[in-house]
């Protein structure tokens, strides 16, 4: 039996892994996406929906970085407000399967230690570091007027670290990955 | 060699995210980009002002071109990052603009507008959208109002004689300031200064049309025939809440009262004559500058002062509440806005000022 293939029996076998990690890489997709500003949570009365016009150019517009335009908004009674920007979407869908495949890889380590190489402290250094850095990069401006009378004129250097804060983020997911996958591979009995 | 390879790898990662994502940030197309240097001549001391030659003062036609500018090596070299690329914050170029009477309950009393009277027509333009785009330019009529929230200026400027062009907005800063560009030439301007700071437009220095804040229960009493700016912007937008603060409501963080600033400055008031972001007139006139305490003219009604050797008048006017800057023998005004305390003193530490 191959290693893939053996991999897959164990998840099989372990659905409830899938079932938290998919929970909280949702929470984690809806806190970014809640975070970016594009879904927000306040008192709608009636229905309402605008679309733009140029939807499709409008759509690959860069606010800033990694913040696209929307192209819709929808208010849902009673609670809901919903910025639709599909480049954001993308990107919260790719965040979400990143967290979502870390998650299991932090699982298992903790569930399953003779599984996997990880040990403990390092399968939440994987998981949790990319979470903090992309939701820290979301909220950018609001920290910066927060600690404006703090920082006197050093805004500018903090805005550079949230800069990269995503990028720095998939990097470190992928990374987690990539050495999580190497020692399931390595460690599961085939 | 795992571990190299590994590291190798990573390397590989980081390079080919960094790339793909820095890009439309760092670059506007600009190769004098200066967004990535950590570094800020502060000058505590007075700069070279500009010579006066130039400008809505001068009579004759200007010159495209052929122009100097002082300052502009020292302002180019205190551009910042504003953390968005050019155009990031979209000016509003299609305006769409609805009778007093139609916007009547659109907005709160206290909800500040800025106001552009023109010859033939009076425009009000809610703060709460023009915080989102910094810049409307107002078709058929060769303008465009400026706005920067994190200096309170607001600023219509009429676009370069002879050029027909719009501006936008750059993503970038100095002293905290907007820096805008002239989309016909790909020149900054910075938008307190309102001076070209390069090539066809270093040095030429665009006029201005009076432009003043003032609150809606005012305005659709005093311009019931204006127009109004709608968010019909081409944008989404939440015009409902503005991203630094609240002129009208008691908020949390709020950059509009609160003390110190986000971004570097060239020049701090050490002799705090006023609070950071106290709201002063500034008005420049041949190379000389003045920020006056609305609070005086207001007590007094109106206010005499000198001015590079010329008399001008600051006048209250108590129907719009605002502060009106005059020649004493004519009826024309100097260039002259509101404007944050910090952002005029930054530009222009050699002002005088009268409180």
């Amino acid at each position: 039996m191959s290693r893939g293939r053996s991999l897959k029996r164990f998840m099989k076998e372990h659905r409830e892994i899938h079932r938290i990690a998919k929970t909280i890489a949702i929470l984690y997709g809806l806190v970014y996406y809640f975070s970016a500003g594009f879904l927000r949570f306040e008192l709608v009365k009636v229905y309402n929906q605008v679309f733009v016009a140029e939807a499709g150019d409008m759509m690959f517009k860069m606010r800033a970085p990694f913040l696209w335009e929307s192209i819709a908004l929808f208010e849902i009674p009673p609670f809901i407000v919903l910025y639709v920007s599909p480049m954001n979407l993308l990107l919260m869908l790719l965040l979400m399967w990143l967290v979502y495949k870390n998650l299991i890889l932090f699982i298992t380590g903790i569930r399953y230690p003779r599984v996997c190489q990880l040990t403990r402290n390092k399968g939440k250094l994987a998981a949790l570091l990319p979470a903090l850095f992309t939701g820290f990069s979301c909220c950018a401006p609001t920290v910066l007027i927060m600690l404006a009378g703090i920082l006197g004129g050093f805004g500018a250097t903090l805005l550079i670290v949230f800069r990269w804060a995503i990028p720095f983020s998939i990097v470190l997911l992928v990374y987690g990955i990539i050495q999580g996958y190497r020692s399931l591979h390595l460690h599961y009995p085939v | 060699m795992k571990r190299k390879l590994r590291l190798a790898a990573l390397l590989v990662m980081v390079t080919t995210v960094v790339s793909a994502c820095a890009g439309p940030v760092v670059n506007n197309g600009d190769d004098r980009d200066q967004s990535s240097s950590p570094a800020v001549t502060v000058i505590e001391t007075e700069v070279k002002e500009s010579t006066g030659e130039v400008g809505s003062e001068s009579e004759e036609s200007l010159n495209i071109g052929s122009l100097e500018y002082s300052r502009a090596d020292l302002l180019l070299k205190n551009i910042q990052s504003g953390g968005v690329p050019q155009d990031g914050i979209p000016s509003i170029d299609e305006p769409v603009y609805v009778s007093v009477e139609e916007a009547y309950s659109d907005f709160l009393p206290k909800d500040q507008f800025f106001v552009v009277e023109l010859e033939d027509e009076t425009y009000l333009f809610p703060q709460s959208i023009l915080v989102w785009h910094e810049i409307v330019n107002l078709e058929g009529h060769d303008l465009a109002v400026t706005y920067c929230p994190l200096t309170g200026s607001c600023i219509t400027y009429e676009h370069p004689e002879g050029l027909e062009t719009s501006f936008g907005t750059s993503g970038k800063l100095i002293n905290s300031n907007l820096l805008m560009y002239d989309r016909s030439t790909d020149v900054y301007i910075s938008q307190i200064d309102g001076v070209g700071l390069e090539d066809e437009l270093l040095g030429y220095e665009l006029q201005t049309v009076p432009t003043y804040w003032i609150r809606w229960e005012t305005a659709r009493e005093a311009y019931p025939d204006a127009l109004v700016l709608t968010d019909d912007t081409g944008y989404i937008r939440d015009y409902k809440r503005d991203p630094y603060g609240s002129y009208t409501e008691d908020v949390r963080s709020n950059y509009y009262i609160s003390d110190g600033v986000i971004f570097p400055v060239m020049a701090l008031d050490a002799d705090d004559h006023f609070m950071d972001k106290h709201m002063v007139v500034g008005v420049k006139y041949k190379g000389e500058r003045a920020a006056i305490d609305p609070a005086l003219v207001k007590a007094e009604g109106n206010y005499n002062f000198e001015l590079a050797g010329e008399m001008f008048t600051a006048v209250h006017d108590a129907q719009i509440d605002t502060v009106r800057v005059y020649f004493a023998e004519s009826d024309e005004s100097p260039t002259h806005f509101e404007i944050m305390w910090f952002a005029w003193y930054a530009f222009y530490p050699a002002t005088e000022v009268i409180k």
